[in-house]
């Protein structure tokens, strides 16, 4: 029936489900043979300028707590005419370069956290209403509406308690963009009002940059007030590239910018590892008192060898105040025949973590055995030093090994071993665990474009993990899972 | 649960008979902070588009290869698009990535990664490829040594049909 009305009408409906299932649980915890399956179903109605969309969430948990539901989570109804944009119901803006507002969806990814114990979509949107204007020089967005809690799952009350009003108008001449950003935002009958300026555009020399400064109006109206009871923050970044090479520079100081219930979310300035130890061992940025700077520099030699370097510093004043320190140097080299080997070395401090030495080097090596077929090693070893700990050294390693079918099909064994007592020790035995080993195994099969399949059996470490720029708390977990992802 | 095995009968049966997804004429910014429209950039045959963020390590591979096989085309033919799904926190590594790695082609930023959503792309790297139509015609997820010769054959293979 839809088939034929989308003939009819040149409308169309299509979407993605996706469906997880979990047999297990946190490693150690009850019952061991927990039984939860997750679904997630976008569908979107367009026809022409018009987009519909809505998603249903669904769970279901054979836990004692029932905490079982079916959710129409988001609704949408969207009109684009000409230069305007307007979107009603569930949607994703955000203001400047997020040091205000920040509303996100980490696509496919599905979030649990260790008090709710549900499984829900990885995102924070805002139930109102936004409208865009996109002119060749001069642009506006004005957005109303209640951002999402993400950390209360569907079915609870209170998740959407805020309300936020904001305006951004920006303008553009000879190659620059100049902007600014008015929120107000409301929480428990209490306005708050903050405000923006930012400017970026194209200099001569193949720079370019972009600068933005915000602040609390309703606690302090002087623009340039800087004392330990403002609210604010500034954000610099200043780019270069020339054949092989680029490069950026970052600046940062913020001070007070936790909005609400964590609505704004600058620039953190640290480098985004998809390296599996360094992913775990990220700096969050604390908004309360936070400066520093990252500067990220690329080349890329004729050959296709690569070289990245990052730098980073961050630094917190607390009670006292305390530093974060990275360099990063990254090496991709490809081989004429197709293999490639990526490493790198890493050497971070986190003075807020007392860990005040933190090596890290991996080695990833992908061959090609035959067409299509290829096979991929990786290897990553990270040695801490924590100030305080008894334990030291503490060693993390992490060993993969993959047979690929193009994308098609995967099988992968993976393998953890840690010396961390923060893992390994398990408090409710007598004798101190001083190591701990995970062993995982993982298929993936994609029998065409619309389907994908992907298994996990085995044990899996979690911990902190950032993804796009979103940090948040991976659980450990000891079992099956199953996901398959349909496009339709 | 009678409602959810409705919806999902409804979905398997949807998937079976669906026609392809037609891509609407969206506009994004480019990194110059300039707003470009999709129809700006088409290929009179076939439009390949890549989703692609400088944090993804898979992605990173794919682009020269990308690259290589963007120039083997004329691009009034069989234009390119790589569109950076990176957020407002990593736009500003962007320009200097691309420029690095030599990315010929124009690229759009999603940073609210809504047009990756709306296009039903779920993973990055995803490479689209849009026909004429505007329909898209095939879809590659994620990237291994030797995809870019599947993602040439079914190139040539849809030129060869075309014409």
């Amino acid at each position: 029936m839809i088939t034929a009305s989308c003939k009819i009408t040149e409308a169309q409906v299509n979407g993605t489900n996706i469906m997880e299932y979990q047999f297990g649980n946190i490693p150690d915890a009850d019952p061991e043979d927990l039984s939860t399956i997750y679904n997630q179903t976008n569908i979107q109605y367009r026809q022409n300028q018009l987009r519909a969309f809505a998603r249903i969430e669904q769970f279901y948990s054979t836990d004692s707590i029932k905490r079982d539901y079916v959710s129409l989570s988001q609704f949408q109804l969207k009109y684009s005419f000409k230069k305007i944009e307007l979107k009603v119901g569930n949607f994703y803006e955000t203001l400047g370069r997020e040091l205000l507002l920040r509303s996100f969806e980490i696509p496919s990814s599905i979030q649990e956290d260790r008090i709710y114990r549900v499984r829900q979509g990885f995102y924070r949107d805002i139930q109102g209403v936004s409208v865009n204007y996109s002119g060749e020089k001069f642009r506006f967005k004005i957005v109303r509406g209640k951002p999402l809690y993400n950390l209360i799952p569907p079915g609870e009350e209170d998740r959407r308690t805020e309300l936020i009003e904001g305006i951004q108008p920006e303008y553009s001449f000879w190659d620059q963009n100049i902007g600014i950003v008015a929120m107000r935002h409301n929480q428990n009958g209490t306005n708050t009002t903050y405000g923006s300026i930012f400017i970026e555009g194209n200099l001569p020399l193949n720079f370019s940059y972009y600068g933005e400064y915000a602040r609390n109006f309703s606690q302090n109206a002087e623009i340039f007030n800087y004392s330990s009871e403002s609210s604010y923050g500034a954000y610099l970044s200043l780019n270069y590239n020339l054949k092989g090479f680029g490069g950026s520079f970052e600046l940062k100081k913020y001070q007070d910018l936790f909005i609400g219930s964590g609505i704004s979310d600058p620039p953190t300035l640290v480098k985004e590892h998809s390296y599996r130890l360094l992913n775990r061992s990220t700096h969050v940025t604390e908004l309360f008192n936070e400066s520093g700077y990252q500067v990220e520099l690329y080349y890329t030699f004729s050959d296709g060898k690569r070289i990245n370097l990052n730098n980073s510093k961050a630094t917190n004043k607390i009670i006292k105040e305390v530093n974060f320190n990275e360099i990063f140097l990254e090496y991709y080299w490809p081989f004429n025949n197709g293999d490639n080997i990526k490493s790198y070395f890493d050497f971070s401090r986190d003075e807020l973590k007392l860990e005040v030495q933190r090596y890290a080097g991996g080695l990833y090596y992908t061959h090609i055995i035959k067409g299509p077929w290829s096979l991929a090693i990786e290897n990553e070893v990270q040695i801490i030093n924590r100030s305080y700990y008894p334990g030291n050294p503490i060693t993390n390693f992490y060993g993969g090994l993959s047979l690929n079918k193009s994308t098609k099909l995967s099988a992968s064994l993976y393998y953890e071993f840690t010396t961390d007592l923060i893992v390994s020790n398990k408090p409710d035995t007598e004798k101190t665990e001083t190591e701990r080993y995970f062993y995982g195994v993982g298929f993936t099969y994609r029998p065409n474009f619309r389907n994908t399949i992907i298994l996990f059996a085995g044990e899996r470490r979690g911990g902190p993990a950032c993804i796009s720029g979103i940090c948040y708390e991976v659980l450990d977990f000891s079992g099956l899972e199953i996901r398959w992802t349909l496009k339709f | 649960m009678r409602y959810s095995a409705f919806i999902f009968i409804l979905i398997i049966i949807h998937s079976l008979f669906a026609n392809a997804q037609k891509v609407y004429d969206f506009q994004l910014k480019n990194p110059n902070g300039k707003t470009e429209r999709f129809s700006d950039y088409t290929g009179e045959k076939f439009t390949v588009i890549d989703f692609w963020a400088t944090w993804c390590k898979p992605c990173v591979n794919s682009i020269p290869k990308l690259v290589e096989l963007s120039e083997k085309y004329d691009k009034e033919e069989v234009a390119f698009i790589g569109i950076s799904v990176d957020s407002p926190r990593n736009i500003s590594k962007v320009k200097p990535f691309t420029k690095s790695v030599g990315i010929n082609y124009p690229i759009l930023l999603d940073t609210k990664q809504e047009i990756m959503g709306e296009l039903n792309v779920v993973a990055v790297p995803t490479l689209l490829i849009i026909n004429s139509n505007k329909e898209i015609v095939y879809i590659h997820e994620g990237f291994a040594p030797g995809d870019e010769d599947v993602i040439e054959q079914e190139i040539k293979q849809l030129l060869t049909v075309y014409e």
